[in-house]
């Protein structure tokens, strides 16, 4: 019966972000600017555009559909812009029937997947690309990252130990602590990574800003706020723009109830959905000036992403109708739907909030059964364990 | 190594659910049917951007596009609309009219051409077919979110067309008004059938409904119709009030924050119990009723926001969720009455049931409201 309601609201259902409700218009002049075109000025999107241009005229040229391609996605992460990852999809796309050999055309087609959370044909994609050249790096990386995301830890292991031989070892060392310390093995992979850090100082910031926060996250499920706050703060101090960077130091902040220095951390950064969730729970805490913008905001583009069947942001959007909107039952729902993709701590840690908020702790259960069994230590997802098992 | 690593950072990025305030590409149409479906109105608004990276609007490629670019190309931009969107209605192609002048509107993300069309299609037909074509070539992760009015019908359906569902049918008829009555009222009784705060405070206000209150003891009603007279002034009472903030918070009129409610809720079960320990207020239960059945209202009206309101059938929503809480009321009376008024003389009604009932329900609802109250 609820099935069926469900699919007569959706069939119904018009949110406001449907149908624009302002009435169209006809500018006055001629002269009037209606749209700009960031992209129209950015030096490296003139260049994909200029290989776009040169791959209409030689479309049969595989290589050059393979480097746009890649391109296309490099924009896409330094943009922001998921309209880019379309065009790259498209780009490739002419290439699928034949079963290229080129390694660059099967890695290139593992990051689209994974973007859109594909994670079963990115990880064949991606082995494909090993096989085709098991010296390169790129593939074990991105697998041993999806597969952390699925929670598949042996699996994820196995590709650290590809890494060893043919990364850099700072690099390689990153990769097991990080699998080490969510499976029993927390203080001695922290141990074992801050001192590959700090013997390794002549390293890439790029490389530093992941290992201090990942170190950083460890620190702080030691209990060892002070040195979690020094690996973020030198991570901060690599002077590498990084979104994952500034939400994870954000979540650091909100917990110790900092709110104000979200605000300051996160001033400007309303572009990104994940930030902007953070600059909307900080402005609820301190009673910002702009609070209920933000949360509008939010409420605009999970409705824009659902209206269209996008499954991308609900871990986002639960915490969003949790924390801001306190609807704990739609909370639980995006939630537990999220965890049948996302299983990493945070999927984990919205769920079990929200099955204690809606008072529903059968629907933490896969939550509960994965911190069973990975050994994963964090006291905070322990005590919500705890106090779920006292719920009626 | 470093691309490796840059991706490697990249991937846990967007694996943590990364999202960008630039939208995904949509394009967004209404569609309107007339009454015996010959004539279809289509409002279509596609991004400008969309438009300039397969049709390169922003000829002086100086990054901004003027009225003047859009306007000069309007022909182009129709031609490349009309090449992608059709209409079948009976298995027959629907002709395009001459379409109005290009409009502009401003979405979240940005300025959008409105193109106003007009399709027409063999009247009356059994069937009706809509391909989305735009885009799907050059970004496979477009979508054409399609507002459907079919002829006759007061509500909208949503479609999303996508690569992979480019055709597909238009319903001649929208959901009945009957059937999604009658849905929500199935809704509204599996709501009250698993909000155990609600039936207890219901049942702690009809546990003492058999009984009267003389020189400080209980004592049974002699007849039926005494007992019904009790219970039907509850249960209208609190159907009433209920009714009432359901309603002013469903059209938005009130709202209060929900731990409150929740927490207020679980109070009102604790109160109503423990009063039948007391009997302090013994003839005006119904108000109790009414008072707390007010705050209650919130708690339905936050249910019914979880299950989604249709638009253009809010009210019939807002009635069948109403109505199908009154019978999943009544059900639980008719069901707890008889069975009270054949009980009623007996010391295990009077001590069992009302009075170690009433403390086992309060002890309950306590703990509910530590937790409601304290987040714990």
């Amino acid at each position: 019966m609820r099935p069926t309601l469900r699919r007569l609201v959706a069939a119904v259902f018009v949110s406001g972000a449907a149908l624009a409700q302002a009435a169209p218009f006809t500018p006055a002049s001629d002269e009037e600017v209606v749209e700009k075109l960031p992209l129209a000025t950015d030096a490296a999107a003139k260049r994909v555009e200029g290989l776009r241009r040169q791959l209409a005229a030689r479309p049969g040229d595989a290589a050059l559909r393979i480097e746009v391609a890649r391109r296309y996605f490099e924009l896409a992460m330094a943009q922001g812009d998921p309209r880019l990852v379309g065009y790259a999809s498209a780009a490739i796309a002419p290439l699928a029937g034949a079963g290229p050999s080129d390694p660059a055309y099967w890695l290139v087609r593992g990051q689209l997947e994974q973007y859109s959370h594909q994670f079963t044909p990115a990880l064949d994609s991606l082995a494909q690309a090993a096989r085709l050249a098991p010296d390169l790096p790129d593939a074990p990386a991105w697998r041993a990252a999806i597969f952390m995301v699925q929670a598949r830890y042996p699996e994820a292991a196995a590709e650290c130990e590809r890494l060893a031989p043919i990364a850099d070892p700072l690099f390689a060392t990153g990769c097991s602590a990080y699998v080490q310390a969510a499976t029993g093995g927390l203080r001695p992979a922290y141990e074992r990574l801050a001192a590959a850090v700090a013997a390794a100082p002549q390293a890439s910031p790029e490389l530093l800003v992941w290992e201090h926060t990942r170190l950083a996250e460890m620190a702080q499920r030691l209990g060892d706020t002070a040195a979690a706050e020094h690996h973020y703060k030198a991570a901060l101090a690599q002077g590498v723009t990084d979104q994952f960077l500034l939400g994870a130091y954000a979540d650091f902040l909100l917990d110790a109830r900092r709110p104000a220095e979200v605000l300051k951390l996160l001033a400007g950064w309303e572009r990104s959905d994940v930030l902007l969730l953070r600059l909307a729970l900080a402005g609820k805490a301190t009673g910002a000036r702009q609070a209920a913008d933000w949360a509008d905001q939010l409420r605009d583009r999970f409705a824009a992403a659902a209206l269209r069947g996008d499954r991308l942001h609900e871990q986002e959007a639960a915490r969003f109708a949790l924390d801001v909107e306190g609807q704990p039952a739609r909370a639980l729902q995006l939630a537990g739907s999220n965890y049948q993709v996302q299983k990493e701590p945070r999927d984990a840690w919205i769920l079990l909030r929200a099955a204690l908020a809606a008072r529903q702790p059968q629907a933490a259960r896969p939550a509960l059964d994965w911190l069973a069994a990975s050994r994963y230590e964090d006291p905070a997802l322990q005590a919500l364990a705890t106090q779920l098992g006292t719920v009626r | 190594m470093s691309r490796a690593l840059q991706w490697l950072t990249v991937t846990l990025l967007l694996l943590a659910g990364s999202a960008f305030a630039h939208k995904p590409s949509d394009s967004y149409l209404t569609l309107r049917a007339s009454p015996d479906g010959a004539t279809i109105e289509v409002r279509w608004d596609i991004a400008l951007r969309d438009l300039d990276y397969v049709l390169e609007i922003d000829r002086d490629g100086n990054g901004e596009i003027t009225w003047g670019e859009v306007r000069r190309r309007g022909a182009d931009i129709h031609q490349y609309a009309l090449q992608r969107l059709a209409l079948a209605a009976g298995g027959q192609a629907c002709t395009w009219a001459e379409p109005a002048p290009l409009r502009l509107d401003r979405h979240s993300d940005g300025t959008y051409a409105v193109l106003g069309l007009q399709a027409r299609c063999a009247p009356d037909a059994a069937s009706l077919r809509l391909r989305y074509s735009a885009l799907f070539d050059v970004d496979p992760t477009h979508r054409g979110l399609v507002q459907w009015l079919a002829p006759g019908s007061t509500g909208a359906q949503a479609l999303v067309f996508s690569a992979e569902s480019a055709e597909q049918p238009l319903a001649l008829r929208g959901p009945s008004a009957l059937e999604t009555l009658r849905q929500y009222i199935l809704e509204g009784i599996w709501h009250i059938w698993i909000g155990f705060d609600h039936i207890l405070f219901l049942l702690s206000l009809l546990l003492p409904a058999v009984l009267l209150r003389a020189g400080g003891r209980w004592m049974p009603v002699a007849r039926l119709p005494g007992a019904l007279g009790a219970v039907v002034k509850v249960v209208t009472a609190f159907t009433l009030a209920h009714s009432i903030t359901l309603s002013l918070a469903v059209l938005g009129f009130a709202s209060l924050p929900s731990r409150f409610v929740e927490s207020v809720i679980a109070a009102s079960v604790v109160l109503a119990a423990l009063n039948n320990l007391r009997g302090t207020v013994e003839k005006r239960r119904w108000v109790m009723a009414f008072v707390f059945g007010l705050i209650h209202g919130f708690g339905f009206a936050s249910a019914l926001a979880d299950l989604g309101l249709p638009q253009g059938a809010l009210a019939l929503a807002l009635v069948g969720f109403n109505v199908g809480v009154e019978l999943g009321q009544l059900a639980i009376v008719a069901a707890f009455l008889p069975v009270a008024f054949w009980l009623r003389r007996t010391v295990f009604y009077r001590v069992g049931i009302l009075q170690f009932g009433s403390i086992l329900i309060a002890i309950l609802a306590s703990w509910w409201f530590l937790q409601r109250a304290f987040d714990l």
